[in-house]
């Protein structure tokens, strides 16, 4: 689905995020050969049109010279009009800046991000955080992908392994087994998870035999509290980007969905796929086999 | 670049809070130990606060004013650019002599303006390490960049082709030595700016200049609160954080403006000079290609507008 993707949405709202993914944007554009529609919902109580037009058309200025770039105006509440573009079209990929860092606590947040992942069924490029004036990574060479759990499904792992043969990339299959103590003993009951790093390295071996990827594969395998563990795994493998599934990417909480802490602070572009039941198959003959 | 009248503190407030916080729990602490818990020997009141201060503060004027003026060069150099542009437009459309208009082919002298024109968007891209081909593709064709695209200079290819031009025009008998001369100077100008953009980018301010003030820097917060306790006792930590917060914005303000080609909201507004320079510049040819009766027009897919500040700042 990656790389079959024939437009590029970029949603904006001109925040110092949008402005600074501009060339990370830039990049996708020029590796999928896609159409560029730089899209921007505003509130038509607070804004005029003439005013949101004209800051539509200033912002990332440069794309006027893409022979396939629209700039599309909607009023109405943000993730409706998002999710009602991304909807009746086909191929697209999603592109979403995080919020600005403005560190200051934000306890009755809503993440636009997360309720837009959650429900559009098309890959959703984000990062997991922007400081304000940081410029952004935008190398895609080497790819991670994240496998959590093997009940999460593998069609993120196939849209990765594609985009990397395609891309002549280096994919890295990335996991990290809890600490086991006396308390994590339920944990093999509810989970399929391997328990050791051992078992994990084999595990994450024997997906990528039976799914034959043809592109260079790594596996890297951590043990240890995820949040802590998952930085460290991104930065020894050398990922450019992590390619992950949509259901391990958003998880909810009181004020609704929210993007998954452990991601939130990885500095790296996040790719989250949605799960195809075409790969239900051989998902389940993975797990049986991990299991 | 921002050009909002006030800067919002949300520009800073996000590189500043975890060490103001660490700093808040320290100065407490040191106020707390000393006025409630009365362990008088933690406070050092015979620390000379101000002349600490004050060599800081000279440390940290010497870096902001280093910084400034890399970034003051930095816009210096492209409003330089867009004088030298608008110069070369004027000397290719004025003093190149008329040749037959041919349908087929972009005249000459409009061709030389739209190098013109790919010569400011080309060295935009490079400084900010993007790629150009998109841009040179709308306004010079195909050709020109499959040719281009081998080239990892692509402004110093680009300048090479206009010299390559005026030498065609003058085989053709359009310019005669001297006008050659006086539109080389300019090229040779488009040259020079070029290298001193790559000089700022490429070389970072000393290291010293910028190791030594966070160091003292870090000293100097830390050792305040032990300073002033025995003066302030429980009202230390509010001194103290708002001292260390101008010291640390200080700070943090030159080492942002010191890199202008990097890609941030700090950086140099290039994206906007250089759509300045191409709607003057098309400005131009089409002035004169109107007054020569010309109807030849090169136009873009879409029609481009100004850039205007978006959310405070100018990129």
């Amino acid at each position: 689905m990656l790389q079959r993707a024939t437009e590029i949405v970029f949603a904006t709202n001109f925040s110092d995020s949008s402005h600074a993914v501009i060339p990370t944007v830039a990049q996708w554009v020029d590796t999928l050969g896609a159409k560029l529609t730089l899209l921007h919902v505003y509130d038509a109580n607070k804004t005029l049109y003439r005013e949101a037009e004209a800051l539509l058309r200033s912002f990332f200025a440069e794309a006027d010279n893409y022979q396939h770039c629209d700039r599309v105006l909607v009023s109405g509440d943000p993730c409706e009009g998002i999710a009602a573009y991304c909807e009746r079209r086909p191929n697209v990929m999603l592109m979403l800046p995080p919020s600005d860092q403005t560190g200051l606590p934000r306890p009755f947040h809503r993440s636009l991000r997360a309720r837009l992942i959650k429900r559009l069924s098309v890959p959703i490029w984000t990062l997991g955080r922007s400081n304000v004036g940081d410029s952004e990574p935008s190398a895609d060479r080497h790819i991670g992908v994240w496998l959590g759990d093997p009940e999460e499904g593998l069609s993120h792992l196939q849209q990765a392994a594609r985009y990397a043969s395609e891309t002549g990339g280096t994919l890295h299959l990335l996991h990290v087994v809890d600490e086991i103590n006396e308390g994590s003993m339920l944990k093999p009951m509810l989970s399929a998870a391997p328990m050791g790093e051992e078992t994990a390295d084999a595990w994450l071996k024997d997906i990528a035999s039976t799914m034959k990827l043809d592109c260079k594969v790594e596996v890297h395998v951590a043990q240890g509290r995820v949040s802590r563990e998952l930085p460290q795994l991104l930065r020894r493998s050398g990922a450019d980007m992590l390619v992950l599934n949509q259901q391990s990417a958003v998880r909810n909480s009181w004020f609704g969905p929210e993007i998954n802490p452990i991601f939130s602070k990885c500095a790296i572009g996040l790719i989250c796929v949605p799960y195809y039941s075409r790969f239900e198959d051989l998902h389940r003959q993975v797990a049986e086999s991990a299991a | 670049m921002i050009v909002r009248d006030r800067l919002p503190l949300k520009r800073i407030w996000p590189q500043a809070w975890k060490r103001l916080l660490v700093l808040l729990v320290f100065d407490c602490t040191v106020a707390v130990v000393y006025s409630v818990l009365d362990h008088r020997w933690i406070s050092l009141n015979g620390l000379p606060v101000a002349p600490l201060a004050s060599a800081l503060t000279i440390f940290l004027a010497f870096r902001t004013n280093a910084a400034y003026g890399r970034w003051w060069e930095a816009r210096q150099l492209w409003g330089q650019l867009v004088n030298t542009s608008r110069a070369l437009a004027k000397q290719f459309l004025t003093m190149l002599d008329d040749e037959d208009e041919d349908p087929g082919r972009v005249p000459l002298r409009n061709s030389l303006v739209l190098h013109q024109i790919t010569f400011a968007h080309a060295l935009r891209c490079h400084l900010r390490k993007q790629a150009a081909l998109p841009e040179i593709r709308t306004l010079l064709g195909e050709e020109a960049t499959e040719e281009l695209s081998a080239c990892k200079n692509l402004p110093a290819a680009i300048v090479l082709r206009m010299g390559s031009l005026l030498r065609q025009a003058r085989n053709e008998g359009m310019i005669d030595s001297y006008r050659w001369t006086a539109i080389d100077e300019n090229l040779t100008m488009l040259t020079n700016i070029q290298g001193a953009c790559e000089r700022i980018k490429n070389t970072p301010l000393p290291r010293q200049f910028d190791y030594l003030p966070s160091i003292l820097l870090d000293a100097f917060c830390w050792l305040l609160p032990l300073g002033i306790v025995e003066d302030l006792g429980l009202m230390t930590p509010i001194a103290s954080v708002l001292v260390s917060f101008t010291f640390i914005a200080a700070d943090l303000m030159s080492r942002e403006i010191s890199n202008p080609f990097d890609n941030t909201i700090h950086d140099t507004p290039m994206t906007a000079l250089s759509r300045t320079i191409e709607l003057n510049l098309r400005e131009q040819m089409e002035e004169i290609d109107r007054e020569r009766g010309w109807n030849y027009k090169q136009r873009r897919p879409r029609a481009i507008t100004e850039v205007l500040p978006v959310d405070g700042f100018v990129f």
